[in-house]
């Protein structure tokens, strides 16, 4: 470098913001089950509302939900998007490779709706209402993404 | 059960003017530059672009250390082992790594620089400071 033309650098970083958290006791059990290829929601005493992913209270009655019952991994479509602009995976830090499919997804014997991938595959299959099924890993280690994503059935 | 969960922000800024000569100096000549106030003669390491005390633009870089006293230390489990090192002509603390096997670090304690061999123009171009008289 002459010094007429300083030099400038520029600095790269990551920040990587990595972290910890208490699961509860509802998704401690709930991934205790799906570890075994079983999805159960928890049922409010009061209204029957059946919550999929598990929360402690029911969000209407405000009351603790401890009976838990079976769950089927098919269900039914709610809403979809196909993402180009990904998001952050929270498993790795870095964003899913894109596109990829998202949907809303009420499984059959949940009232709630649980978000997670759709298998965008055959794009002409995809709409609301669809049928889809869970596809597993080969390996369950009790986490949501025991599940690849979910297919639609033809 | 714990979960665990991440975000990796990567990102890039410029050095700026003084920051780039503090960090060529790192890369070329293995020298650590502090940044003189002519106003109040502070000297500021890592060196910086104006005084934070009279808020005064600085452009005159002097070469500090690379031995030191260790201010303060801690210990972040399973990353290392980080100091605050008062750099010998510095008047201000630099933050970086403390290496080598001492096998405990104390305040006072006197470190040196020990550079990496394949420097790019980084504060890592420094890997970290050991106790002086250390064979690296």
């Amino acid at each position: 470098m002459t010094d007429s033309q300083p030099e400038y650098v520029s600095v790269t970083l990551e920040l990587d913001t990595s972290w910890r958290y208490a699961s509860g006791d509802p998704m401690d059990q709930f991934l205790r089950r799906v570890a075994q290829r079983r999805i159960e929601a928890l049922r409010c005493p009061d209204c029957g509302r059946r919550y999929l992913p598990p929360r402690p209270f029911c969000g209407r009655c405000r009351v603790p939900m401890d009976e838990w019952v079976p769950v089927a991994d098919t269900g039914t479509v709610v809403a979809w998007t196909v993402v180009h602009l990904p998001i952050i995976d929270g498993r790795t830090g870095e964003p899913r490779p894109s596109p990829y499919g998202m949907a809303l997804i009420q499984l059959d014997g949940a009232d709630t709706t649980l978000n997670h991938y759709l298998d965008t595959a055959d794009p002409e299959l995809l709409t609301i209402g669809a049928r889809v099924r869970a596809v597993w890993r080969e390996h369950q280690r009790g986490a949501m993404d025991d599940i690849i994503h979910f297919e639609v059935l033809p | 059960m714990i979960l665990e969960s991440a975000i990796k922000l990567p990102f890039s800024y410029a050095a700026g003017g003084v920051g780039s000569r503090f960090l060529i100096a790192l890369r070329d000549e293995e020298a650590i530059l502090g940044g003189r106030c002519e106003t109040c003669s502070t000297i500021t390491c890592p060196a910086r672009s104006f005084c934070s005390l009279c808020h005064r633009a600085v452009d005159e870089l002097v070469e500090v250390g690379p031995c030191g006293t260790l201010q303060a230390w801690t210990e972040q489990p399973g990353k290392g082992t980080f100091g605050l090192i008062r750099l010998d002509g510095a008047d201000t603390s630099l933050l970086h790594r403390l290496v080598g096997n001492a096998d405990e670090w104390h305040p006072g304690a006197r470190v040196i620089a020990v550079f990496v061999e394949k420097r790019t123009g980084s504060i890592t171009d420094i890997e970290g400071f050991a106790t002086e008289g250390e064979p690296t």
